[in-house]
């Protein structure tokens, strides 16, 4: 885009002095007036239009604006003539494009149709469309009039232009996160997080003693999140577990050694895994499970359940094999981290242990490693976090969790309970539909827990491992 | 760093033991996905698979042997454009603040929220799109407050009632829900890329007299157009690789294409919940048995994972295009 104001590059040669107009008494009054009501309006454009976005208004509102704005604009284009002798059309533009914007807005019905769309749109849409198409360039150029029309204003006049878009993106994530948390907040309650759900009729062994178990009906028609807080524990735990080792000597070999095919086939993997699709994951989830059937491994990999009598084997997913597709997706974020960490440490550092007779291991154990440190660790909390929140890898294989958390039942976990509140039958919906917001402020909190910890992480052991 | 011939330590042996591991799984993973999608390549063949015609048990006429993925293809394209639409300029001014109008230091708070905000996981946006529907798109798109009679005969939409928000909406709340997602994922990719531009550049166009807006538009964004179009292209990456979004706010399969291609107010499937819908991805355990019908999941995944490698390809030939130019 070529500059929307005249550039500082002066580019062609002073052209002859021409007489100035002779300037009026009230000139020097409307030197800083002109831009800045003209500024003023362009505010209350812009006002206007998120309110026409957030409801749908009477184009009354919209008209006046834009009526105004127009007729700004044109005092604006006159002061510009006044002040400094020519004429900007790019804002007699502007005050034309307006006012056909209100005639616009004047004749169009409330609702709009047409081409076949499958949707009828509102005016205000329209209206908030157009006053935000107005108010950014007016914006603009009022700024860069009221600062002087010098070089340096020009790049004042560019803050609309940046500050619009990014001020709008953050509103509209604070309005969402405080729904979420307005929705959820008053569902969340002790008995919320400490029962878990439990819908099967057969009752829950409590007690193994003498030859006969003893059974207890209190659980039966309890509902609450306990088992899916537990099993987003516990998924994070074993995902942990199972990609740290992977991850990081994934990323020390491709920083230390990665040479030649392999290194760039290890490379490739690495990125690959990060950049393919959750839903391929998912179906590998489905498979592992599915495959293992029948094998010796099923009792690894399919959920185990005791319906109070004997074990049974469900036909989703273990704990364990979901911790296992899910660690393909924290494995590379571990290992760029790691490969990351090992390439900023200064040479210096390494030459030194050596020059001191220390062999490569342990230069890579008590030097390389160490200093990758804050990476690692913020790559495994970030990674835990996805762990967390991912849907689509245990989409195929979990369950409800009826019969508690363990490595070896069947998976589930928050961010599942979530989904299935929306995508499962009448019953589980019926009794847990009031937490499905609460189960969201739940998951959020942990989620943004994690990466809040991440980032805290890294500036503390960055202190404390280099000395900063 | 100077590579000397190392010798095999135990260390190493393990190390790269480990290191081997990624490549293996990623070839465990496409044998899988080749090996499942099998059936549905044999049985069924590529005429259908790419035909437009698909249904399950989930859609309201079911007819087996019915699996086309050429509305899914397609809606996978108009969710990315849809997105990457929305995406794309608001993470580029996010950079451009965070990097250049770094105001009393707002651009640093700004780095701190996106640091937070990309950890949300995609199922809360698709929770949250409940809300954007029923504030936003069902008022300004479908019609709030018409007569009933009036909606069906002008756009064939359900009607809008709170109590039973229609589960599948369009392309529309769905692209709206997964830029959310993709902003706080590109943002920070771009501003790595506008940071590195090298501050000999930027200083010698200042003091050549340029105002600051003149070099960002003509030697920073140009210097930085290779990690730009690297973050563009893992923003399309995450986007096309979507499951939960698509599937909350858009829907799981769609027959035949949408009648105005572009139309995206109809709800539209893209590939991965098309593919989720296949293998019937809502409860969980209870698929379909394997049959062609199973083995058209694999393939619509098969297709996702041609499609992320092709970008993948492109994007570091683009790289390195770019980065060429600009040495020149």
């Amino acid at each position: 885009m070529r500059p929307l104001l005249n550039s500082a590059v002066p580019t062609r040669p002073a052209a002859p002095a021409r007489p100035k107009p002779a300037r009026l008494a009230w000139t020097k009054l409307l030197n800083a007036a002109a831009p800045a009501v003209s500024l003023a309006t362009a505010l209350a454009a812009l006002a206007g239009a998120c309110l026409s976005l957030a409801q749908n208004t009477a184009p009354a509102l919209a008209i006046v604006e834009l009526v105004v704005l127009s007729v700004a604009q044109q005092v604006l284009f006159l002061y510009i003539y006044l002040r400094f002798a020519k004429w900007d059309f790019k804002v007699a533009l502007l005050a034309l494009l307006s006012f056909a914007g209100l005639v616009v807005l004047y004749v169009m019905p409330e609702y709009l149709t047409g081409w076949q769309f499958n949707a009828v749109v509102h005016r205000s849409f329209f209206a908030a469309v157009w006053l935000m198409a107005m108010a950014i360039p007016a914006m603009m150029c009022a700024i860069y009039y009221l600062a002087g029309a010098t070089p340096r204003a020009e790049d004042y006049a560019h803050y609309p232009l940046v500050l619009v878009p990014v001020g709008l993106a953050l509103a509209v994530y604070v309005v969402l996160i405080g729904q979420l948390v307005l929705q959820g907040l008053p569902n969340l309650t002790w008995q919320a997080i400490s029962k878990p759900y439990f819908s099967y009729g057969w009752p829950i062994k409590v007690f193994v003693g003498g030859d006969w178990p003893m059974w207890s009906s209190e659980l039966r028609t309890s509902i609450g999140l306990l088992y899916y807080l537990q099993g987003t524990g516990l998924l994070m735990l074993l995902t942990a577990v199972i990609s740290l080792p992977i991850g990081v000597g994934a990323g020390l070999y491709l920083s230390e050694y990665a040479t030649g095919i392999l290194g760039s086939l290890t490379r490739f993997a690495v990125t690959a895994l990060r950049a393919i699709s959750l839903l391929i994951l998912g179906l590998t989830a489905f498979s592992l499970t599915d495959l293992s059937s029948g094998t010796p491994l099923a009792s690894l990999l399919h959920g185990r359940y005791f319906d109070g009598f004997v074990w049974q084997t469900s036909s989703g997913g273990s704990f364990l094999a979901a911790s296992i597709v899910l660690s393909f997706l924290v494995i590379p974020l571990i290992a760029l981290a790691t490969e990351e960490g090992c390439r900023s440490l200064p040479p210096e550092l390494r030459e030194g242990s050596l020059a001191l007779g220390a062999s490569d291991e342990t230069t890579l154990w008590r030097i390389v490693l160490p200093w990758s440190l804050p990476n690692v660790v913020t790559a495994l909390l970030l990674g835990c976090a996805e762990a967390a929140g991912s849907v689509a890898v245990l989409m195929f294989i979990a369950g409800r969790g009826d019969y508690g958390v363990g490595p070896f039942s069947q998976v589930t976990s928050l961010a599942y309970a979530i989904f299935i509140i929306w995508f499962g039958d009448q019953q589980f919906k019926g009794s847990m539909g009031p937490f499905l917001f609460t189960a969201g402020v739940l998951l959020m909190i942990i989620t943004m827990g994690m990466g809040i910890a991440a980032m805290l992480t890294k500036r503390w052991l960055v202190r404390r491992h280099r000395g900063g | 760093m100077a590579k000397k011939a190392q010798r095999w330590s135990l260390a190493r042996v393990v190390i790269s033991v480990l290191a081997l591991l990624p490549v293996l799984l990623l070839l465990l993973i496409v044998a899988n996905l080749v090996w499942s999608s099998l059936p549905a390549i044999q049985q069924a063949g590529l005429p259908v698979l790419f035909s437009t015609k698909i249904s399950n048990v989930f859609s309201g006429v079911y007819t087996p042997g019915e699996f086309g993925l050429l509305p899914a293809l397609w809606g996978t394209v108009l969710l990315a454009g849809m997105t990457l639409g929305i995406a794309f300029p608001v993470s580029l001014a996010m950079a451009i603040f965070a990097a250049e109008f770094n105001l009393k230091g707002l651009g640093r708070v700004l780095e701190v929220l996106l640091g937070i905000l990309v950890g949300i996981p995609p199922i809360l946006y698709a929770v949250l799109s409940l809300t954007v529907l029923t504030a936003f798109v069902v008022p300004k798109f479908a019609a709030n407050g018409l007569p009933e009679g009036i909606i069906r005969s002008l756009s064939g939409l359900p009607p809008y009632n709170p109590g039973t928000l229609p589960r599948e909406t369009s392309t529309l709340l769905g692209g709206l829900m997964l830029s959310l997602l993709v902003i706080p994922f590109m943002a920070p990719l771009i501003l790595d890329a506008i940071r590195g531009v090298p501050h000999d550049l930027k200083e010698a166009s200042l003091a050549l007299g340029a105002t600051r807006w003149y070099t960002l538009m003509r030697v920073t964004l140009p210097s930085a157009l290779p990690g730009i179009a690297m973050a563009l292209s893992l923003g399309t990456l995450k986007t096309i690789g979507d499951v939960v979004i698509s599937a909350w706010t858009i829907g799981y399969i769609k027959n035949g294409l949408p009648q105005p291609l572009v139309d995206i107010f109809e709800s539209v499937a893209p590939l991965t919940s098309t593919g989720a819908g296949l293998l019937n991805g809502l409860s969980g355990g209870a698929a379909v048995p394997p049959g062609p019908e199973r083995g058209a999941a694999y393939f619509a995944a098969l297709l996702l994972l041609l499609i992320a490698f092709s970008i993948l390809v492109m994007s570091s030939l683009a790289q390195r295009y770019l980065q060429r130019r600009l040495a020149r």
